[in-house]
């Protein structure tokens, strides 16, 4: 009997160990990291023939399918890191008006989820690891009528959009011929904003004016 | 034929009986386990050996040269790749560090057989070991934070050799192990072909009751 217990303890105990040694891949990643990076493109497009560019002075947020015009100072970061790689890649910026081959427009997405979760009672089992005694009350169980939560997730990108206007008349619309799209931990910060756009144009190598 | 069937399940009846009144029938084993994946697993996913990972099993011995027995355990294998430029389908282009995970849980029938097991003097008892069952497996990978698990339960199997050093007088029942593994493992899916891995065990054989 006392063996089965012994073997049951060291059983529960190697779990326990095993498990919270394992690796946790999500708590393993620092914010820089944990970002990603998208960009895609019209594989027709010839970028070299475009040589001027327009950027938005303000960036356009959609909030759960509402859209808005905002300017912070994160924006203005994120404008301004567009600019200077879109000048870095050899096109020339011009005033909207003057009829620039391409424009850029820079979005910050939103998107709200809720949901609602089941915990099936763990105060059941909670006896087991925050003993009633700590309150004084040893031998009492506890009694949770409460099954669910609910929680809201709120995850935020932010894309990057180059649209095509020299061939806007003839192609009866304004074509988007490159995207880049950046989510991730900590995406809205002005300090880090000017490498996260590099990474957008340095994985585009496609993007040159010559 | 039926004959045959009526000697064998007497001569199996008997070697139960006789090894009922020797001094222990289970013997459990608790084992450290190192385990380097090779193959298409290294190859294709996850490249660095693990050092987080334990067996045990629970086995009959059947005489004091085999014992067959349960085993089961866990293994965390983890890789995480510096940040890289991933071409997808169409223009697609994504930079991400990668993360790549997988959990394995075996549960085998494993036979051990000990050459050596009635002598009561040998100091370095060696074994050799195979086994057969499932592993479950819990596939994991994250583009930065995105991504997801997916589980699965292939078949498994296991070649696998040793000593036994043993201490007190139940031989081979308590004892030092130490001991290799070759494992096997039918999972071909998200661009892996086989499972497969090598494993390195340290632990302790003790008898139950």
């Amino acid at each position: 009997m006392k063996s089965k217990n012994v073997l049951w303890v060291s059983v529960l105990a190697m779990v326990t160990v095993f498990a919270s040694c394992s690796k946790d891949p999500l708590g393993n990643l620092t914010a820089a990291e944990s970002r990603i990076y998208i960009t895609d493109h019209d594989s027709t497009a010839n970028y070299s023939a475009f040589k001027t560019f327009s950027i938005s002075d303000s960036v356009a947020v959609i909030n759960d399918g509402q859209a808005s015009k905002q300017l912070n100072t994160v924006d203005q970061a994120f404008i301004n890191a567009v600019k200077t790689e879109m000048q870095e890649s050899g096109y020339t910026m011009v005033n909207k008006n003057s009829s620039p081959d391409v424009g850029i427009n820079v979005t910050r997405i939103f998107n709200t989820s809720t949901g609602v979760i089941s915990y099936n009672n763990y105060y059941g089992n909670y006896g087991g690891y925050w003993d009633p005694f700590y309150y004084g009350y040893g031998g009492y169980g506890y009694y949770s009528p409460y099954s669910y939560a609910t929680y809201q997730i709120r995850e935020g990108a932010l894309s990057v959009d180059m649209l095509d206007l020299k061939n806007a008349a003839t192609a009866n619309r304004i074509n988007v011929i490159w995207t880049g799209l950046i989510r991730g931990s900590g995406i809205f910060d002005a300090a880090t904003a000017p490498n996260q756009v590099k990474m957008l144009f340095d994985q585009s190598p496609y993007l040159k004016s010559l | 034929m039926k004959q045959k069937v009526v000697i064998f399940m007497t001569v199996i009846a008997a070697c139960i009986s006789i090894t009922a009144s020797a001094q222990s029938k289970l013997k459990m084993e608790l084992s450290y386990n190192v385990s380097a994946p090779v193959g298409s697993f290294k190859n294709d996913y996850i490249s660095k050996t693990s050092f987080r990972g334990a067996t045990g099993e629970i086995s009959y011995v059947l005489n004091p040269k085999f014992s067959l027995g349960l085993n089961s355990g866990y293994q965390n294998y983890y890789e995480k790749f510096d940040r890289q430029v991933y071409k997808l389908n169409g223009g697609q282009t994504v930079s991400a560090v990668v993360t790549n995970s997988m959990d394995v849980t075996p549960v085998l029938l494993r036979g051990t057989f000990y050459p050596m097991g009635g002598s009561a003097t040998a100091i370095v008892q060696p074994y050799v070991s195979a086994g057969a069952g499932v592993n479950l497996v819990n596939y994991g990978q994250y583009l930065g934070e995105f991504g997801g698990t997916e589980g699965a339960a292939p078949f498994a199997a296991q070649v696998g050799g040793g000593i036994q050093i043993p201490f007190g007088k139940k031989i081979p029942q308590t004892g030092f192990k130490l001991g290799a593994t070759y494992n096997y493992v039918n999972y071909n899916k998200n661009e892996l072909t086989k499972l497969n891995s090598v494993g390195v065990n340290a632990g302790i054989v003790f008898s139950l009751k």
